[in-house]
């Protein structure tokens, strides 16, 4: 899954990438509000994560930016103040969640759970995605079908993530590469086919629909 | 009046007033006494005088009309004297003998001696007759009959005495109600303390606002002003510590993040290299995190003490040498050039080591937002019109107009405490507190070299020192202190 992380302190934010990559996050780190305003336009996110006091424009311009283009990428705020005000600040101007200095990781990574939760189109607000005969659990990162338990690789377990929080919509193969990469990892071409193809190997085969030219579908 | 001091003030007052009463009003009583006595006797010569002149009337004219003694029916008169008995409690027992002028006793009372009451035909005396002093007013106006009148002394004393005990009485009897009149004033007396007292009692412990004046007399107004300027203190050094906690709460959350985080890292990591790479970073976040405390601890120590701010005359040009050579190492590590004009020394009257402080932080703080590719930083110190100056710049990407406008603002309030500027850091506070001790200004504007120019001028012009060595000897003594 792809994030941006927005966080100018070098040990909070070289921390969090770390911690986060742990996660099989793909996480782009940026230090300030005017990278992270430009990255936000260039790329497509899952998830966002953006400290308030940032050098340059500040994470609640960042933020009101974001939305003012439409874009309703979920964004988790970091504050180095626990006053009301703060928060009531972030969340007006569109954050969806925050978190207060100092965090525990794992708090950060439930709360990223929780935060995709609600936003996927699938069926929502629960900890658990079921289609198909296929229960998806992004906390334990298990995958079962059938009630019997799939082992699936972090790759593969991505894509199918990404596309059973977008049911019924097209994923482009684009779209399906940046979930799995970040800037600094190179990608492979042919990769997202041959993930696909394990996919439908392993779980029902008539899943996941081609759509020639244009992408992949779980109706 | 050292009672006063200790004990219950009503108490004391109540006694000293009561007892002050008594005895002015016991002194008085005794004045009156006296007095008594005096007018007592005097009635009673009066009443004597009378009764003789009334009788010597009655015997004269019986024995001028009819003449001779055949018409004195001395048993009837004696008899009739005695039906006369009255009982009152200042009957004066009075007593009359009429003598002939023969020298014979022609009638008497029944309670006069036979002897004469007086051996004076006229006027007043004090005989002693058979044991018994008597009061005697003689008569003798056509020297023939002799008339006493005479009372007993001990009559006359009793009643006076009767006349005295009476006032004293009822000046007992007025002391416990003078008592409660007393307590009862002084209670009132005491209400404002006790509403004061009650007041201040009620109030709670956060709560500082200044009491009313209006509510108290003139007498406990200026304790009530002199407690209104306490709560006023107290509120300001409460301010410069939930500003210092506020402060040092923020600064620290930041640096403390980082190190969890990375201390989370190294406890999930896989593999050697990432919890060594994470360790790494935490004990840097520590190191930073200790560096901040140390400027914490600065702040707290300069925040409040102007009273104990010694100045001396400080070498602005050998503190800043000595602040160059401690940054030695911030600065090989950045691989910064430091242009610096060292001129002749230039003398400000400052705290030494609070003047050390201030360069120490403005310094690290150019080399710290200098650029990272050629790093640049200038110093220069001097003396003009306006004072002694002291400038660093650098060359720091493009610093934008909004950030030195931030820095300028947290300079330009004018609280005097420890402001905090959301990202300007410790070192901006510190700065802005010594810059306040020392009434000195600040200006700044974006440098021609790119980053943040900084100009800190201390107002007065300052007198050079007798020796040299001095303010460097003092300062080893103030770093200890």
């Amino acid at each position: 899954m792809r994030l941006l992380l927005v966080e100018d302190d070098e040990y909070i934010g070289d921390g969090l990438q770390a911690g986060l990559t742990l996660e099989k996050y793909a996480v782009d780190w940026v230090t300030n509000g005017n990278l992270a305003n430009e990255a936000l336009k260039m790329n497509q996110y899952e998830i966002i994560i953006l400290d308030i006091n940032l050098p340059g424009m500040n994470g609640i311009e960042v933020l009101k930016s974001l939305r003012k283009r439409k874009d309703h990428t979920p964004v988790l705020m970091l504050t180095a103040q626990d006053r009301p005000e703060e928060k009531v600040k972030g969340l007006d101007a569109g954050a969806d969640d925050y978190v207060v200095k100092p965090f525990d990781l794992n708090e950060i990574y439930a709360r990223l759970r929780a935060l995709y939760r609600r936003h996927g189109s699938g069926s929502a607000k629960l900890p658990f995605i079921e289609h198909k005969g296929i229960k998806l659990e992004p906390a334990s990162h298990k995958v079962y079908f059938q009630d019997k338990l799939i082992e699936l690789p972090q790759k593969e377990f991505e894509i199918l993530s990404f596309m059973m929080n977008h049911i019924g919509q097209v994923c482009s193969k684009a779209r399906l590469e940046e979930t799995l990469y970040s800037w600094n990892s190179e990608v492979e071409s042919n990769t997202v086919e041959v993930h696909i193809h394990h996919l439908r190997k392993k779980l029902n085969s008539s899943l996941i629909r081609t759509i020639r030219g244009v992408g992949y579908i779980i109706d | 009046m050292r009672l006063f001091r200790t004990g219950s003030l009503k108490k004391h007052l109540l006694i000293y007033l009561l007892c002050s009463s008594v005895l002015i009003w016991g002194t008085a009583m005794a004045l009156c006494y006296k007095q008594a006595r005096s007018e007592i006797y005097q009635l009673f010569s009066a009443e004597l005088e009378q009764y003789a002149q009334i009788l010597q009337v009655i015997v004269e004219s019986m024995i001028v009309s009819d003449s001779g003694m055949t018409h004195w029916d001395q048993d009837s008169a004696t008899s009739l004297l005695e039906s006369f008995n009255s009982r009152h409690d200042y009957q004066s027992g009075i007593a009359f003998q009429i003598w002939s002028p023969k020298n014979e006793l022609l009638f008497r009372s029944e309670n006069a001696p036979k002897s004469k009451l007086s051996l004076e035909p006229n006027g007043f005396s004090m005989n002693l007759i058979e044991n018994e002093a008597w009061h005697v007013f003689s008569s003798n106006q056509r020297k023939k009959y002799i008339i006493h009148v005479a009372q007993p002394k001990a009559n006359l004393d009793r009643i006076s005495q009767q006349i005295s005990l009476q006032l004293v009485l009822i000046f007992l009897a007025g002391v416990p109600f003078l008592a409660i009149a007393i307590w009862l004033v002084l209670k009132r007396a005491f209400d404002p303390f006790n509403s004061l007292i009650s007041k201040l009692h009620r109030r709670a412990a956060g709560n500082l606002k200044p009491l009313s004046e209006d509510a108290f007399p003139k007498e406990i107004k200026p304790v009530v002003k002199e407690l209104n300027y306490l709560f006023k203190e107290l509120e300001v050094a409460f301010e410069h510590e939930r500003n210092f906690t506020s402060v040092a709460s923020h600064e620290l959350r930041t640096p403390l993040t980082g190190l969890l985080t990375q201390i989370q890292v190294s406890i999930k990591a896989e593999d050697e290299q990432m919890r060594n790479r994470a360790l790494k970073k935490a004990h840097e976040a520590a190191i930073k995190m200790k560096h901040m405390i140390e400027q914490l601890l600065v702040l707290s120590r300069i925040q409040n003490n102007k009273q104990d701010m010694t100045t001396v005359p400080v070498n602005v040009s050998e503190e800043i040498e000595l602040v160059i050579k401690d940054c030695k190492k911030q600065i090989t590590q950045k691989n910064t050039t430091v242009y610096y004009n060292n001129v002749e020394p230039v003398y400000l009257n400052g705290n030494l080591s609070l003047v050390n402080i201030l360069i120490r932080n403005i310094i690290e703080n150019a080399i710290k937002y200098s650029a990272n590719e050629n790093s640049v930083i200038k110093i220069r110190c001097g003396q003009n019109e306006d004072g002694v100056f002291f400038t660093v710049e650098d060359n720091g990407p493009g610093i934008r107009k909004s950030e030195v406008d931030k820095i300028n603002q947290h300079f330009f309030r004018s609280q005097k405490t420890i402001t905090h500027a959301e990202g300007t850091g410790l070192g901006l506070s510190i700065v802005h507190r010594v810059v306040d001790l020392h009434q000195a200004q600040v200006n700044l504007k974006k440098s021609k070299i790119g980053g943040l120019y900084f100009k800190v001028i201390f107002p007065e012009k300052t007198p050079k020192p007798k020796s040299k060595t001095r303010s460097r000897s003092k300062k080893k003594k103030l770093a200890k202190a």
